[in-house]
């Protein structure tokens, strides 16, 4: 008999997080869809940046940072003491805000991650990574012929796409961005927008964004913090043209 | 949505007021070409007649204003939600709006052009058949332009079902006149243009009914309240 697979790879059941004595989430329920796109949206303050990065782990070194609940990732919550946090992150990778590179050429910077995690073999298997990882990011026809060139001289699209690529790279099930387009112009945007529709085919993308028109555009599923709370999720189709929660409709129609 | 909450951008309020007021010009001025159009039958005023045919391209100015403008705001505002359905639903019933001009304006050119008509007497049977369609026709406009200014997505499901009852009224009307045709063979011109011209009020009573609905689709977002058989 074949086992269904389950349709959810990350599950957060009634994660509440607090730092110190302020609470910045209550008692969110949210399961995220294998090989789909969901949109996290939500002011400034709504804690949906700060629920992205317990996704993985990031808010651990946090002061006084506190998580309540369960968050599974394949059914085993991430947030037991047995978790290996460096293997939790090669299964589960972060694209920040701002591309940032390190000091270092373009093929180095994919390869910091195979490196680090001591993913490759050798030098000819790190090439074939390092390739595949930018044709993905779809950088590689701009790179190709200077992969030793510093990253710092690429743009800030390309840094982004760079970035992208560096997380690809080291093969992970889930990519977590965090406003991966606010500091990038309109095309630079579209590139990376196209680029979250080609990976979803191997990845599972979680995005946070302050733009409604790239949740529309990119994700399958929506979901709406406000305060702490998740307020609505939901099929993208429905949630920006027909949200059912009033805080929803107020906030996607930009009224106070 | 509850109307206290107004849109943090104040200059949004103002476009989607000024959207209103469009609306409101272009349903005063359709119902004005159905009016005129009503007495020209009535009397077989040709020089009515070819007013509202002039007229009509006032109707399809406002129209085309009201298309610029919601495109306009869809490229500026990037609407969404309640706002998003608003605005594309603008396009659909100004188009409609449009059409029932048209219908004014077919009324129009049928007495401008048929050789066959005449007053409508006080002692013809179907007179009052008439002018009681186009009353209805034209209150019922009012209605539904009035319940898309106040979002009132009740009043404009009670006016979608009512669509019937204008249904009803053409076919008994086409019914008796077809009879009273076979009864005065000699008449059947005359008549004929009549049953074009109830016809056009009928159709007319179709696009209130398509406006009724896109108001229940803008507050609800979908079309839930169903038409009742």
């Amino acid at each position: 008999m074949r086992v269904k697979e389950d349709p959810f790879i990350i599950c957060a059941k009634d994660v509440s997080v607090f730092i110190g004595k302020s609470q910045l989430i209550q008692n969110v329920h949210l399961s995220f869809l294998k090989n789909k796109v969901t949109a996290l949206i939500g002011a400034s303050g709504s804690g949906k940046s700060t629920f992205l990065r317990c996704l993985n782990r990031l808010n651990d070194d946090v002061d006084d940072f506190k998580l309540e609940g369960e968050i599974l990732f394949h059914e085993k919550n991430i947030y037991d003491n047995q978790t290996d946090l460096v293997s939790l992150r090669t299964k589960i990778g972060m694209v920040f805000q701002k591309p940032t590179a390190f000091p270092k050429s373009i093929y180095e910077n994919v390869a910091y991650g195979l490196r680090l995690h001591n993913l490759t073999k050798s030098g000819k298997e790190c090439d074939e990574i390092v390739e595949n990882a930018l044709m993905r990011a779809s950088l590689w026809e701009e790179v190709k012929d200077r992969l030793d060139d510093e990253a710092y001289r690429l743009s800030g699209g390309q840094l982004q796409r760079l970035a992208i690529a560096r997380s690809i790279a080291i093969e992970p099930e889930v990519i977590l961005m965090d406003e991966p387009c606010s500091a990038l112009d309109p095309i630079a945007t579209a590139r990376i927008e196209e680029l979250i529709d080609d990976l979803k085919q191997k990845f599972t993308i979680i995005l946070v964004t302050h733009s409604m028109q790239q949740a529309a555009r990119v994700s399958e599923r929506t979901a709406f913090f406000n305060k702490g709370i998740l307020i609505e999720e939901g099929a993208s189709n429905e949630f920006f043209t027909n949200p059912q929660n009033e805080l929803t409709q107020r906030y996607i129609t930009g009224r106070g | 949505m509850s109307p206290e909450h107004k849109h943090i951008v104040k200059s949004f309020d103002q476009d989607l007021q000024r959207l209103q007021v469009l609306f409101m010009e272009l349903n005063a001025l359709v119902i004005l070409q159905l009016e005129k159009a009503s007495m020209a039958v009535i009397e077989h005023d040709k020089h009515m007649a070819k007013k509202i045919y002039e007229d009509d391209d006032k109707v399809d100015a406002i129209e085309f204003e009201i298309t610029q403008f919601s495109l306009r705001l869809l490229a500026q505002r990037q609407p969404l939600g309640e706002d998003l359905r608003r605005i594309v639903s603008a396009f659909k019933i100004a188009t409609n709006l449009e059409r029932i001009g048209d219908y004014a304006e077919n009324m129009a050119k049928r007495i401008l052009k048929s050789e066959n008509h005449r007053k409508l007497h006080e002692s013809n049977p179907f007179r009052q058949s008439f002018l009681t369609l186009t009353k209805v026709v034209m209150n019922r406009l009012e209605e539904v332009m009035k319940a898309y200014v106040e979002n009132d997505a009740e009043t404009a499901q009670k006016l979608w079902k009512k669509d019937e009852e204008i249904n009803e009224f053409y076919w008994q009307s086409f019914q008796e006149i077809l009879n009273f045709m076979i009864a005065h063979p000699q008449d059947i011109p005359f008549y004929t243009d009549l049953l074009f011209i109830l016809k056009n009020l009928e159709r007319a009573g179709d696009r209130i009914s398509n406006i009724a609905e896109s108001i229940v689709f803008i507050k609800l977002g979908s079309l839930k309240v169903k038409k009742e058989n």
